[in-house]
Parts: C-alpha cells; sequence; structure tokens
C-alpha cells in the first residue's frame, strides 16, 4: 500500500460511516429484492436463503446462499451466459474470505451458494452478468448492523 | 553508564552487518543511456545495455564508463533493442522488437550475423543463454506477441516452444515477461503483470519441461512482487527485479529468502543505491573489474535513464534483519502514462496503487475528489491501464487495461455541491474483455478517443483497427486502417474539431489522418513531426491544433497544419521542466494538462505555453519552483540543474 492509500483509508472509512449506514436496501422474508444493472440492461431480483428458509438479511459468519433471478431489458433480449457474484465491503477495501459456487438454473436463475459475511458492516454484493459480449454489474448494499 | 550503552550499541552494530553491506552496496551508476531495459555481464570486464531508443552501449565493469555505443544506422540498424545475452564465446545476442531480429554483435558491437531461429517468434523480447555446460548454450526468447517461450540451440535450431501450461497457477494464467539461466540450466521465467516467478526445468525437450518451484503474489512483503519485469540467477540465488516494489529481491531457487536491495528512491533522479522502477537485473558471481575479480549487479532503471551497478551479497542473512523503509517526504503521487478529461473532471491513472484518481477542475486549482479501482484481477480492479477516456460531462470513464486485457466502464456521480474528497463516486458499470473486440488474436488497445454522438473510438492491435463503441461498449462496426509502411508503432488517438481522426505514430513520429466514408477509414494525409523523438500521445485542442507529447524529447508541442507551432518543455525537474512526459489533455480554454511521469506530478501549461501551475494528489504549485526547490536540496550556490531562465508568476503553495 503506498503512502496515500495509506491515508486514504481511514478518510475512506469515515466517509463511509456517514454515508453508508441509510442505503441499505430492505427487503422482506419471502419477497425478492430488486435491482436494476448499471447500464440499465438486465433486472435482478435476489433472495437470501439458509439451506430452505430464506431470510431477510444474512446472519453474520454463517454460510448462505444468494438466488437470482436475472432478466433481460433490451430488445431483443440477450442471453445470460454467465454470472459472477461476489460481495465486498468497500469501507474497508476487502472483500469475503471464501469464494462461493455460483450455479446456474434453468430460466435465467442463479444460485451462489457458500457466501459468508464475516464481519459487520456494510456489505455490497455485485453480480457480473456476462452476455457474451460484456459483462455488466448490478450491486447492491446490505447493511450488517 | 552512556558510555557502556554506546560501547554496546558498537558491539551490537558490528555483530549484525548493515543491509547495505549484505544486500547490495553502490558500485557505480552510469546515467549514459536513454532507455536500458536490459543488460548482461560478459565475465572479460564489460557491462552491455540493451538500450530501446536504439543503442547498445557498452560499459566498463569497473566503474560504468562508456567503452562503445552502436547506434542506429543502416538498413539493419537496431530499432528497440529489447534484450540481451552474452554467449559462450563472448558473442553478443541482441534481440530487436522493432526490427523483429536477433542480431550478433562481436565483443567490440560489430555485427557479425542474425540469429535465424527456426520457432515463430513475431516480437523477440528479453533473452537469455544457458551457461550450463550441459546445456549447450541453448538461448530462450520470449516472445511478446503472445508471452510465448521459445528455446533454440545457438545454431537456431528449435528446442521448443515451452507449453503455456507450466505458467497457469490456480487456474489462472501467468504470461512470462522476461528469461534467465541458472548456472544449473533451470530456466527462470517472471510474468509481470500477474506477478509471478517460476524455476523451469527444461528436461530433454520442451514438451518434456516441467516446473519446480513458483512462488509470487502481488504484495510488498517479502516473497511478494509488484511488476517483476527481470529475472537474473548467479550462483544458488534467483534475482528480481521487482519493479513497482523499487527493489532487487534475492531468494534461492524455491523462492525462500527475504532479502532485497535497493532503497526506493523518494524523489526523482535519487542514486546512490536507491532504485527506481528497476526494469531489469543482470547478477555474476565474478567480473573482471580493473586488477580484481568479484560479484556484480547491474540495475536497469529507465524511468531515471540509469544503470546502477550494487556489489552484491551471497552469504546467507542474518535471520534479524530487517528493511528500512525510507522517509516518505516529497513522494505526492505516481503518475501513468494515460489521462482522460471531461467536462470538469480529470482522470489520471496511478501505476503503483492500480487506482484511477480524480481531480475536479472547475475550480482556481486541480482538486482530487475521488478514487476508482486498485491493482487486482477481479472485475472491478486493474491490471496495467494503458488508455483513458471520458465522456464529455465528465461522468463516464473508459479504462483500457492491457494487463487484464480487457475494457472497463465505470461511472462517476452527479458533481456534488460541496467539493470534497468522496471516496464511492465511481462505480464499475461493464467490463468488455478484448478477445471479443473482433480485431483478431491477442488483441491489445492502445488508444482511446472520444467519437461522435457519445461514442468510443478505440485504437486496437494487431491491424491495427479502428473499433466504434456505443456508449454501452457494444460494437458498432470495427474496420483496418492503413498506415505508412514503417516500423514505427501507433501510440495515441485523437478527434478532430473537424471530424478528422489523427493516429499518432512514435518513432519516426508522424500523425496519420483518416476520414470516415462509406465502407471504410479513408487516408487525410500524414504529417511527420522529424523533430519529436518518441511521440506518446495526442489530443485536439479547438482550432485544429493538436497537443502532442514527446517521451524521450522531455516536451509537449502544439502543432497546427503545417507542424509544430509552439512547443514546452526542456529535461529536468524544476517546474516548467518535464522528464518522460507520457500525456497530455487540452482543456476548452486551449491549455494543457501535461502528465509529467518522471517527476511524479502534472503540470498546467497556458494556451500560449506559458507555465500555470503544477499539481500532484498532494499540494498545487502555482509559484513555479527551481530544480533545488523541488528537490528539497540546499545549496551555497545554485544548481547547475536549475531551470534558468524560470517562469515568472506569482502565487504560492496551495
Amino acid at each position: 500500500m503506498n503512502w496515500h492509500a495509506r491515508w486514504m483509508l481511514p478518510a475512506a472509512v469515515l466517509a463511509a460511516a456517514v454515508m453508508a449506514a441509510p442505503s441499505a436496501p430492505t427487503q422482506k422474508a419471502e419477497e425478492w429484492g430488486s435491482v436494476i444493472s448499471n447500464d440499465g440492461s438486465w433486472r435482478v431480483q435476489w433472495r437470501v436463503m439458509m439451506g430452505t428458509k430464506q431470510l431477510s438479511l444474512p446472519e453474520v459468519r454463517k454460510r448462505f446462499t444468494i438466488e437470482l433471478r436475472i432478466e433481460s431489458l433490451l430488445e431483443p433480449k440477450r442471453p445470460v451466459r454467465a454470472v459472477l457474484v461476489d460481495a465486498q465491503m468497500p469501507d474497508h477495501v476487502h472483500g469475503m474470505n471464501v469464494a462461493p459456487t455460483i450455479l446456474m438454473l434453468e430460466g435465467g436463475g442463479a444460485a451462489s451458494e457458500g457466501m459468508l459475511f464475516h464481519m459487520s458492516g456494510r456489505w455490497e454484493v455485485d453480480v457480473d452478468i456476462d452476455d457474451g459480449e460484456t459483462i455488466e454489474r448490478a450491486q447492491w448494499d446490505i447493511g450488517m448492523y | 553508564m552512556a558510555i557502556a550503552l554506546c560501547i554496546l550499541a558498537a558491539s551490537l552494530a558490528q555483530a549484525v552487518p548493515s543491509s547495505a553491506a549484505l544486500a547490495g552496496t553502490p558500485a557505480w551508476e552510469a546515467v549514459v543511456v536513454e532507455s536500458p531495459v536490459a543488460c548482461a555481464i560478459d565475465p572479460a570486464g564489460q557491462v552491455v545495455v540493451a538500450d530501446s531508443s536504439g543503442e547498445v552501449v557498452s560499459l566498463s565493469a569497473r566503474d560504468g564508463s562508456v567503452r562503445w555505443r552502436v547506434a542506429a544506422a543502416g538498413d539493419e540498424a537496431l530499432i528497440e533493442p529489447a534484450g540481451i545475452a552474452v554467449e559462450a564465446g563472448g558473442t553478443l545476442l541482441v534481440s530487436d522488437a522493432r526490427a523483429r531480429r536477433i542480431f550478433r554483435l562481436a565483443k567490440d558491437g560489430t555485427r557479425v550475423g542474425v540469429l535465424e531461429a527456426q520457432s515463430p517468434i513475431a516480437i523477440p523480447g528479453v533473452v537469455a543463454v544457458d551457461p550450463s555446460p550441459s546445456g549447450g548454450g541453448r538461448i530462450a526468447i520470449v516472445d511478446r506477441a503472445d508471452g510465448g517461450v521459445h528455446i533454440v540451440l545457438p545454431s537456431g535450431q528449435s528446442f521448443g516452444r515451452l507449453p503455456a501450461e507450466l505458467f497457469n497457477v490456480d487456474g489462472a494464467v501467468c504470461v512470462p515477461t522476461a528469461v534467465a539461466f541458472r548456472p544449473n540450466g533451470e530456466l527462470i521465467v517472471s510474468a509481470a503483470e500477474q506477478d509471478r516467478v517460476f524455476v523451469i526445468d527444461l528436461g530433454t525437450g520442451a514438451d518434456n519441461a516441467h516446473r519446480t518451484a513458483s512462488w509470487g503474489g502481488r504484495g510488498p512483503f517479502p516473497g511478494l512482487f509488484r511488476g517483476p519485469s527481470g529475472v537474473a540467477a548467479a550462483g544458488e540465488w534467483v534475482f528480481t527485479a521487482d519493479t513497482f516494489n523499487h527493489r532487487i529481491c534475492r531468494q534461492d531457487a524455491k523462492g525462500q529468502g527475504r532479502l532485497a536491495y535497493g532503497q526506493h528512491a523518494i524523489r526523482p533522479r535519487d542514486g546512490n543505491g536507491a532504485v527506481h522502477y528497476p526494469r531489469a537485473v543482470s547478477v555474476t558471481e565474478s567480473v573482471q573489474r580493473g586488477d580484481s575479480t568479484g560479484p556484480l549487479a547491474v540495475v536497469c532503471e529507465p524511468f531515471e535513464r540509469r544503470v546502477q551497478a550494487f556489489v552484491p551479497g551471497f552469504g546467507s542473512e542474518p535471520a534479524d534483519m530487517r528493511l528500512e523503509l525510507p522517509n516518505l517526504d516529497g513522494v505526492q503521487s505516481h503518475f501513468g502514462g494515460a489521462a482522460a478529461l471531461g467536462g470538469d473532471r480529470l482522470a489520471l491513472h496511478d501505476p503503483e496503487s492500480g487506482t484511477v484518481v480524480i481531480f475536479d477542475m472547475l475550480g482556481g486549482t486541480p482538486r482530487h475528489v475521488s478514487n476508482m479501482s486498485a491493482s487486482g484481477a477481479k472485475p472491478h480492479e486493474t491490471g496495467r491501464i494503458d488508455a483513458l477516456w471520458m465522456d464529455d460531462r465528465g461522468r463516464r470513464v473508459l479504462l483500457a487495461d492491457g494487463g487484464l486485457r480487457r475494457l472497463a466502464l465505470w461511472e462517476l456521480t452527479e458533481r456534488p455541491k460541496e467539493i470534497i474528497f468522496e471516496p464511492f463516486m465511481a462505480k464499475l458499470v461493464k467490463t468488455r474483455p478484448y478477445d471479443r473486440l473482433e480485431t483478431g488474436p491477442n488483441c491489445m488497445v492502445v488508444a482511446l478517443a472520444r467519437g461522435v454522438g457519445g461514442e468510443v473510438l478505440a485504437l486496437a492491435q494487431p491491424g491495427p483497427h479502428l473499433v466504434r463503441l456505443d456508449p454501452s461498449l457494444r460494437t458498432v462496426e470495427s474496420l483496418p486502417i492503413a498506415l505508412p509502411d514503417t516500423t514505427a508503432q501507433p501510440t495515441g488517438l485523437a478527434v478532430g474539431s473537424d471530424g478528422r481522426v489523427a493516429v499518432l505514430l512514435d518513432r519516426p513520429a508522424m500523425l496519420c489522418f483518416f476520414e470516415r466514408t462509406e465502407k471504410a477509414w479513408q487516408p487525410r494525409g500524414v504529417l511527420p513531426l522529424k523533430e519529436l523523438r518518441d511521440a506518446r500521445s495526442v489530443a485536439s485542442l479547438e482550432g485544429g491544433e493538436w497537443l502532442v507529447t514527446d517521451s524521450a524529447g522531455d516536451q509537449v508541442v502544439w502543432i497546427g497544419s503545417g507542424g509544430i507551432i509552439r512547443r514546452v518543455g526542456t529535461r529536468g525537474v524544476a517546474d516548467g521542466q518535464l522528464w518522460l512526459p507520457s500525456a497530455a489533455v487540452g482543456d476548452s480554454q486551449g491549455r494543457a494538462i501535461v502528465v509529467d511521469s518522471g517527476n511524479h506530478r502534472a503540470q498546467r501549461f497556458g494556451a500560449a505555453g506559458e507555465w500555470e501551475m503544477t499539481f500532484s494528489l498532494g499540494r498545487t504549485y502555482t509559484r513555479a519552483r527551481s530544480a533545488d526547490e523541488v528537490l528539497k536540496v540546499k545549496r551555497r550556490t545554485p544548481s547547475p540543474t536549475s531551470a534558468a531562465p524560470l517562469p515568472q508568476g506569482k502565487g504560492g503553495e496551495q
């Protein structure tokens, strides 16, 4: 880490503590959260599963699955060729300590198994959707406070 | 009591050797080369250096004085030497990435032939010669085109190309950059972009070669690298030019050992043991140095236009040896070779952290307002940034990442009312791998420009091709363009206010103009720029002018229809001077913002070429400083390297 990055980290943490808290989306059990990808090409619905039970939020230090429904918003529709799911804590400049397993499901769905949020705070979930030409990101925050 | 403590301290100091004494004591430095990218040591007492500006230079191993030079001349001129090695008989092998040949030179530099390698090597890069008795003088050559490692015999007969699978680690493909042979014939290979070093046993043929060790990973700690772009071997040790950690690492053939030498140069031009972006290293256990023989390590630093020699230590380091961190005073930023200006925002690249930094330019002085990305391989991380693009509102930034071979599109939030540093201003929108740009294999994007209607125009090699992308990075069209038949490489791209597209070639420098017709890009003339030594970037200005950086010439020029109309910059560190400027962008007022990479800063010049300010991530200076002020050198008399006369201006430090 060079010197300015070292100084910027505390500033980033401070700024994030002020800004990030209210941005976590709300999602009730039995419902799917929804987000539009960053270039508007996809609608991504998501829910958190622990085993067969749906949760409104993951639990800290417990493995969980994120299930996804992905719908093309472009005309003509684009196929989903591959999906990458990851999570990071931007305020702390690190990601998860584990690599999830991605399962592609019938009908444009996917499941990311083995996710683990190992600490409290703001987590950003990143879903990168590959249509064979570009790989577009959808992202949302989950507040673990 | 105090005396007892002093005695104790003195005895401890004697018991634990200093890191400099063991790890590499500075022997000499030679500032007689322009761009040293490879070196080799002839045991008879000379150090030969491949200078990518077009020379091979022989230095005395004793003191670094020049013994001879082979300059570019004639039909078989050296154009871009990229690798150099000494064969058993003392002849030199010099690979030339532009002439696309490997020359043989005698000890005195005279041309004696060409290595006619049977292997299909497109762009020869680093070369190494096997010194082991059983190796038969076999030669390893890195092909820059695809990172292939070819082994050939001295006759040119092919021993084979090493399988790419040898360089796969945990499913990730590593691309070889440099090679060196160990005394026992094992091949050391470094992959600079992936921060790894490999040891390969070549066996009886390339097909049965196997990896005996591999180590690395990105980071500053011992055993990790940040851009290991050169390797060497001597005795039981492997030496690595760890470019962005500014050090030479020494480890055994299993990657064990944490000794490094060279201290990070804190201010530009620091030497005498301080190392700045080392590109290559060569080490020998025994070389003739005047009346004596002994070990020597030689380090190439193209960033400093310098070669430094160290007397390396081959003994075991003490267990408690620690590297001292230097005082960081004076370092503000590191700017690479890419810049983009859109609206009131300026994007610059920091190659050390892999970050793109964003400045708000609306006020009187640039203000650093955000960072995006960091080094790594995830979708939101970066490898090596070759070009930047920004839309005309300063909202979207496109990164051409040659390390990860993809385009990455980012979006910034709207300009806030209050200008503060906002770490989460940017988010990744999407990426697009180069191999999906439909320009052929081994595609690399070398430049980006704003096209018509918000389009992105990308200049891609090989071809070259001009690729039009819509604002969502989807291909509108991809067409080849016809450049003059020259060894010059395209380095820049800009779209003029009249719609003409300008492609910049580096050396010989020229601007090639194109116009889009119904079916193709039609050539619309060439403007030679013979006064430039190494043209690196072009930007368009209002009124049909162009702004071109000349990296090797340490200058920036304004170009009109008839040629150069204005120039700024001389070689140096004073404000108004430049050192290896890598990019420039022009604002709506005709001013030039120049990335002064070699001085770790940016400078702004007015439309008439007058110096206005120097800025970085830290301070902004609007009063021009002398070289001594920049380097914080205190002298009784002015330094001869001070800029004279200095630009006159009021203002100060902000």
